[in-house]
């Protein structure tokens, strides 16, 4: 395996906000292609770790390299990073006053400097892939929860991103409307995205995950594949979490 | 679109019947020369119309300079205020302070300061409207939540952008509300203002016009200025609809 199959590597990475550690010595490898799924119950860092990767949290100590770059450096450029680092989040956050499309154009015109034609253009292929050509010209308030976290995902896949972080990205919904997120996640998985997702949805872990992280008091307790953690999870806090969550 | 439009034309045509009939009621039996029916009312206005036109303008010129002014100072303060928690610590307090004392108080030293004509005026509305959107503004951008200032930035979006495409937007309906309630203020105070100094507008021309014991022309007076109040909120009304057609 080549340095350059590691999409995103984590190494030794700390975070505490003030006196409480949120993350110790994390240490994570990401190969290009691969979709790892982070469980863990809620506090545990899974998704400080998730905002470290494109810096929206700035790590304390260790450091993350995307595609062989160091991004924990003093000279990272931050927003050259984040244009190739895609992130969902659990609040869909689409520009409450521009219509779908036009949500999806935005960050194309103004970071990626295209041209007013390619980015509608390259909305519309997005929106098509989300499932969601029809409601282009819908504003947000007109679609429902499932489709804005939809939008969120064509938003963030038209720049073009090398890797995709999914920060609890069905969380927010409807349980109805998890599924349809879920299939569009599913899809980009199939499609040999990177992705690196933060979920409760065990059934997703299962079917598309390549690897199962379970973190918990902010360090990685367990890891493997979705047959190794789901079905012979070797730690006592693991099969507990797994235990409780069915 | 119609059926809608209709209901609201309907409703508007039903509060001005309401409203008149009201007044016509208590014209009638309170049966003073102070309060004339509608119809004397509106024989007057048409009557003192000509004289009427320069005060109302003076009038309306004054009161939309000073929104203008005190909005055009109160949004920006606002924004940094919002995001600065330095200059909110230290200014939060100061801002406190000031936002409940009634500005109007303030009248005869910026009567000293700023002679009789406009000056003393615009400057005592602007500070009105100023603190009155200063507050609502500052209190939106705090109510941003911090989800959407981080999707922006994971797009790549600079600190401009933020404020161009999260804040402003966001901030947007309580400039308007903060206006269209800082409408009647503006019109109060600017009421006293003209009403206690100088010759000119709609405040003077009501005064003068009770002093001289001419009701009728007082009462043009009195309609005239709460038009100017009816077509600046309608106004605001419009504005905001434009621009804020999202919600």
């Amino acid at each position: 395996m080549g340095e350059s199959d590691i999409m995103v590597s984590i190494q030794h990475l700390s975070k505490s906000f003030g006196e409480t550690e949120v993350l110790r010595d994390v240490n994570i490898d990401v190969k290009r292609g691969e979709v790892v799924v982070v469980l863990g119950p809620s506090g545990s860092g899974k998704s400080t770790m998730l905002r470290c990767i494109n810096l929206l949290e700035k790590p304390t100590g260790g450091h993350i390299y995307i595609e062989g770059e160091e991004i924990t450096g003093p000279n990272t450029d931050v927003d050259k990073l984040r244009e190739h680092v895609g992130m969902v989040f659990q609040q869909f956050n689409l520009f409450p006053h521009l219509s779908a499309k036009k949500n999806v154009m935005l960050a194309q015109r103004k970071v990626l400097k295209r041209s007013n034609e390619e980015a509608e253009r390259i909305a519309l292929e997005q929106l098509a892939r989300v499932g969601l050509a029809d409601r282009a010209d819908f504003l947000p308030d007109a679609l429902s929860g499932g489709q804005q976290q939809r939008v969120a995902i064509a938003r963030a896949l038209a720049m073009d991103p090398h890797v995709m972080l999914f920060d609890e990205a069905t969380s927010a919904l409807d349980p109805e409307l998890v599924r349809g997120v879920l299939d569009v996640m599913r899809s980009l998985a199939e499609a040999g995205m990177t992705m690196v997702v933060v979920t409760h949805e065990m059934g997703f872990a299962r079917e598309v995950a390549d690897r199962v992280i379970f973190m918990e008091e902010g360090v990685i307790v367990e890891e493997g594949s979705p047959s190794e953690v789901f079905d012979n999870p070797k730690n006592d806090r693991t099969k507990d979490f797994l235990g409780h969550i069915k | 679109m119609k059926p809608p439009l209709l209901r609201k034309i309907g409703g508007y045509v039903f509060a001005v019947v309401f409203i008149f009939a009201g007044w016509w009621i208590t014209a009638v039996l309170v049966n003073s020369p102070a309060l004339p029916t509608p119809a004397d009312a509106v024989e007057v206005l048409v009557a003192n119309a000509d004289q009427l036109v320069p005060y109302f303008f003076t009038s309306a010129y004054r009161v939309i300079v000073s929104l203008v002014i005190g909005t055009v100072l109160a949004v920006p303060i606002a924004h940094v205020c919002a995001r600065s928690r330095t200059l909110d610590t230290l200014f939060a307090p100061v801002l406190y302070l000031l936002y409940p004392i009634p500005k109007v108080v303030l009248l005869p030293i910026l009567l000293v300061l700023f002679g009789l004509a406009d000056a003393p005026k615009i400057v005592l509305i602007s500070l009105t409207v100023f603190f009155q959107v200063l507050v609502a503004v500052r209190d939106a951008v705090r109510a941003i939540p911090e989800s959407a200032v981080v999707a922006i930035r994971s797009l790549g979006g600079s600190r401009f952008d933020e404020y161009r495409h999260v804040a402003v937007p966001a901030t947007m309906p309580a400039v308007f509300t903060s206006l269209r309630i800082g409408v009647g203020t503006a019109i109060a105070v600017l009421f006293i203002a003209e009403a206690m100094a100088g010759s000119t507008g709609l405040g003077y021309y009501i005064m003068q016009s009770w002093s001289m014991v001419n009701y009728p022309r007082m009462f043009a007076g009195i309609i005239a200025m709460a038009l100017l109040g009816v077509v600046l909120y309608a106004l605001f009304d419009i504005v905001e609809r434009r621009l804020t057609r999202w919600r």
